[in-house]
């Protein structure tokens, strides 16, 4: 302020030198005008230099200024009695100017100008002259918010970040909730020994088969190191809520699977395998729905066979003319001239029915969250068709479970059934491990596994017969499996494993019939068959009264030959086995199917990380660090593809029904009377048929009824 | 992502799911510091990567005096040694580059034959003449230095206000740029591409009922076509951070703190334009 002052004092000391000779001409009327100018000093303390330079100037100026401070109509008057060339005067003049007020915002030029100077001055922003405007405008938008007239939020609404931070509150479960302190003593003492209780319960026998790495913040430090990773804040929520799953008694063992990101949330995305007894629970439950769904269309829906006609009596079909003019009787006996109504034929159609839970494609349960701090979703399972569609299209995901996917050929499900078909189909392609990191359960273990207990010698018998039996089995089930953690795999050095070929996949792969074991369609179909057969000869056989037993075994008989014969053509798909190299990786659109890293190539050489990244589905990455390796994905869900993906085109326009010209003859409409007399004659016909279908209530028996008058 | 804050940047943009091993970091962080002193750029940013076969190509850019104008790009192999991409013109690279069907390899020097799309031309006479696929020589250099112009012209963002047209025409950060307050942050409008603008300078400014020639002289990203299905906003950590993805080049991210001048974008990715992006909705 000083300098700003100074600097003015010296202009107007130095421009003219009339000031000069002024000034001792101002110093007596100073003296004599005192109490204004004291006054004129409290209203402009805004603009010190220039009010100085008042002071210095003569009275009468002064007077006019402060004028025209106050009363903006006021307009700069030429004061009597002054030479013309006066620099003191002229100021005044150039200031009134500037405190002209604006007739529209009420502010004034000299004000703002005041209040840019203090702020430069105050905040010293750098290169302010170039950005002077932008200042400008910031400095006029923020006299808006007058502070002591007004509170600073006259309104105060929520914070942005208010909800979101009560919610991680409340997520975390402090507990000094208020409600619980009462119980704590007692009840969770209880409610763990409960817990740990069930905990062990599981661990003692399948503690073995734990393959997961479950300790997230440790494996974010890996992540950390390669480069791929959520953010540190999202880590400790994370494994918080992992936690918070883990120690439900029906998961045995769950890892961070990884990210999809959505168009307004992204998934977080955790694979978890259930326990013994609630794959068991759940198995029964699945058994009976998918028997059901398998089951001929006709043997599910007991009784109705067709749906109950609308009417009774022949339809209005054209084709004769004139009917109206022949006799009750004989229209009774007259069957309609016409083409009869295409009727849609049913085609039953079966789906690959899905793999049960704890084996194939739904081997591991999946549960997803939008956010870290709400609860976790369990996916549904797949099935193999919702993997096949899935693979023909290509979808952002949104974030919400419940979206409809709105694709050509048409999918399936939602989006949570596309997002597990998604994950799913990641997992079989890019989940690996290095040759020798995980290898195949023995018998013994397989038993245990699956919770069959049984005495030693029994085994011994069991492992026989096993043996025997299993020649067979192996090969076809041989893929579907679950590894268990090598115990004595030791890390070769990591410049042998930098290559695919020292990798396996240790995820089933999927077949193109999005299954993992083969599922023999034209087996099932005929078995169908051979049931709807069965079940047409049963209820045929019950109305008359018959017993089937003799039959039954004759064709049981056969069906075994058929079988025979079947299983010489029908060659079941095969794909990679597991635990396959990865060097043998195929794919049309993707040359080079896995990609090489090391974490550090100049520096820490001792300490390095060595990362495969595949192409194939970007952001699938799989590092190992002495004895801890692990996959993760973080990306969008979409497989690579070279150009665009070939969707596939809708199919022709379907031809119409195939008719010539007599089949649509137009005809004048009845007219009142005629439909009276039709009506009339409807009823007639309803009332005469009562007693008979007294006791027959469907409508089928109706109709028969009535074909066999027709007949007659 | 300007070099100023490199690592805050980082962490923010880790939203997408990747980032920079600490190897890379501080080899990157340091070496742009020692380019921007030797080049005497008045800016230095980070670009991100772009993932090759051996090798990842990482990017980074630099200006003297006009952030749009001047910008000088900068490629390395190695993370440490920047060379100057160089300066493409010919169309016909640009579209080779869009329709090279192979992935980088990572060998800036090698030379690809990309085999265009044939070209159909409608004669006087409602013949439709089919031209040969034109084969054209692309060297990785140059196809990375068009993919480059492309993804930073269709994709790269600034929100409102950080960039300022100067009365001579040159555009430079905004110094009094203090971010995006509460509720503007979560509106695609008041974010703007960081390239020359393409429309109108009236169109751009007629958007907006409290346009400032200075600063509303860009393009919003609202305007770019698939409209509203270019670009996905999300607010994260605790709604503070708005990140934007483009839909368009999936890879490339977008940060803006509320509140505060820290903004970038990084693209992490593979080059790939998303052709599928119509249907994907």
């Amino acid at each position: 302020m000083d300098t700003n002052n100074l600097s003015c004092q010296n202009f107007s000391l130095s421009s003219s030198s009339t000031v000069n000779s002024n000034l001792p001409l101002c110093s007596p009327s100073k003296k004599s005008k005192k109490p204004l100018t004291k006054k004129q000093k409290a209203e402009q303390e805004s603009s010190p230099q220039c009010s100085n330079i008042i002071t210095s100037s003569s009275s009468s100026s002064t007077t006019t200024i402060s004028l025209a401070a106050f009363n903006s109509e006021t307009q700069f008057q030429r004061a009597p009695g002054h030479e013309a060339p006066n620099i003191g005067y002229e100021l005044n003049i150039a200031k009134s100017i500037l405190k002209q007020y604006s007739t529209l915002s009420g502010d004034n030029l000299f004000d703002h100008i005041s209040d840019i100077v203090k702020r430069v001055v105050d905040e010293r922003p750098p290169n302010v002259i170039d950005f002077f405007e932008e200042f400008s405008r910031n400095v006029r938008e923020q006299k808006f918010h007058v502070p002591e007239r007004f509170p600073p939020n006259g309104v105060f609404a929520d914070c942005r970040m208010f909800r979101p931070a009560k919610q991680i509150l409340h997520s975390i479960k402090l507990p000094h909730s208020g409600e619980n302190l009462d119980f704590e003593g007692d009840e969770d003492l209880g409610g763990e020994e409960f817990e740990a209780e069930l905990r062990i319960n599981i661990d003692d026998s399948m503690r073995m088969f734990v393959t997961f790495n479950e300790r997230v913040e440790q494996l974010q430090f890996y992540w950390n190191q390669c480069g791929f990773s959520i953010s540190k804040d999202d880590i400790f929520q994370l494994a918080s809520s992992i936690n918070r799953l883990q120690t439900h008694p029906s998961i045995m063992q769950c890892r961070f699977w990884g990210c999809i990101s959505g168009l307004k949330a992204s998934y977080y995305i955790v694979e978890a395998s259930l326990s013994r007894e609630e794959i068991a629970s759940r198995l029964t439950m699945m058994k009976e729905e998918m028997r059901e769904k398998q089951l001929p269309f006709k043997v599910r829906k007991n009784q109705e066979a067709k749906p109950a006609p609308a009417h009774i009596g022949p339809e209005l079909t054209p084709g004769t003319y004139g009917w109206e003019l022949y006799a009750k009787d004989e229209l009774e006996k007259m069957t309609p001239k016409a083409k009869p109504v295409p009727l849609a034929e049913e085609i039953e159609v079966y789906d690959i029915p899905p793999e049960y839970i704890g084996n194939g494609c739904n081997r591991f349960s999946y549960f997803v969250v939008n956010c870290l701090h709400n609860d976790w979703i369990e996916l549904p399972i797949v099935t193999p068709r919702q993997i096949v569609v899935s693979r023909q299209i290509k979808k952002f995901f949104t974030g919400d479970l419940e979206a409809d996917v709105v694709s050509y050929p048409c999918f399936p499900g939602k989006e949570k059934h596309y997002l597990r078909a998604v994950i799913g189909r990641i997992t079989a392609g890019t989940y690996i491990a290095p040759q020798g990191y995980y290898r195949r359960m023995t018998k013994k273990e397989k038993n245990l596994y699956d919770g069959i207990n049984l005495n030693q010698e029994e085994e011994e018998e069991e492992e026989e017969e096993d043996d025997f039996n299993e020649g067979k089995e192996e090969e076809s089930q041989d893929n579907d499996i679950q590894l268990m953690r090598n115990e004595r795999f030791e890390i070769e050095p990591l410049s042998t494993l930098a290559t695919p070929a020292a990798w396996v996949h240790v995820r089933s792969n999927i077949l193109n019939q999005g299954r993992v074991v083969w599922y023999d369609e034209e087996l099932a179909d005929k078995e169908r068959k051979k049931a709807l057969a069965m079940y047409l000869k049963m209820r045929a056989l019950e109305e008359m009264g018959e017993e089937l037993e003799e039959e039954e075994d004759a064709e049981e008989e056969e069906d075994g030959e058929e079988e025979d014969m079947l299983e010489g053509f029908i060659h079941p798909e095969t794909g990679p086995n597991i635990l396959s190299s990865c060097a043998g990786d195929m794919s049309n659109v993707c040359s080079i199917p896995w990609g090489v890293r090391f974490t550090s190539k100049h520096t820490n050489q001792k300490e390095r990380i060595l990362i495969m990244q595949s192409n194939i589905w970007p952001g699938a990455f799989t590092f190992i660090f002495e004895n801890t390796c692990e996959s993760i994905y973080m990306g969008w869900g979409h497989k690579f593809s070279k150009r665009n993906i070939p969707f596939n085109h809708l199919p022709p326009v379907q031809s119409e029904y195939p008719h010539t010209i007599e089949d649509f003859i137009e005809s004048t409409d009845p007219s009142v009377e005629d439909e009276l007399a039709y009506k009339e004659w409807l009823l007639n016909k309803q009332k005469k048929s009562e007693p008979v279908g007294e006791d027959l209530h469907d409508y089928d028996d109706d109709d028969s009824q009535e074909n066999i008058d027709n007949d007659d | 992502m300007n070099v100023e804050y490199f690592s805050e940047g980082l962490e923010c943009l880790m939203y997408c799911g990747l980032k920079l091993s600490p190897e890379q970091r501080i080899l990157i962080e340091n070496s742009l510091i020692v380019l921007l002193q030797e080049n005497r750029f008045s800016g230095m940013y980070f670009w991100g990567r772009i993932t090759a076969v051996k090798n990842d190509y990482y990017i980074a850019f630099g200006y003297t005096n006009d952030c749009l104008k001047d910008r000088k790009y900068f490629y390395s192999v190695d993370q440490y040694q920047w060379q100057l991409l160089p300066f493409v013109q010919s169309p016909k690279i640009f579209q080779a580059t869009i329709l090279a069907p192979e992935p980088f390899i990572g060998d800036p020097s090698l030379q690809t034959f990309v085999k265009l799309d044939p070209t159909f031309n409608i004669v006087a006479n409602q013949v439709v003449s089919i031209g040969r696929p034109e084969v054209i020589k692309l060297k990785e250099e140059e196809r990375l230095a068009a993919i480059v112009f492309i993804i930073s012209e269709e994709s790269a963002i600034c929100p409102r206000g950080a960039l300022y047209k100067m009365v001579d025409g040159r555009v430079i950060p905004n110094q009094m740029f203090r971010g995006l307050n509460d509720l503007q942050i979560d509106n695609l409008s008041y974010y703007q591409l960081y390239r020359l603008p393409r429309n109108d300078l009236k169109s751009n400014l007629s958007k907006r009922s409290d346009y400032n020639y200075a600063i509303d002289f860009l393009d919003t990203i609202d305007g770019v076509i698939p409209l509203s299905q270019a670009f996905s906003l999300n607010m994260q950590r605790n709604e503070r951070i708005s990140i934007i993805k483009s839909c368009i080049w999936l890879g490339m991210t977008f940060f803006h703190k509320l509140g505060s001048r820290k903004h970038g974008f990084l693209y992490l990715g593979n080059g790939r334009k998303n052709f599928d992006l119509l249907f994907m909705y």
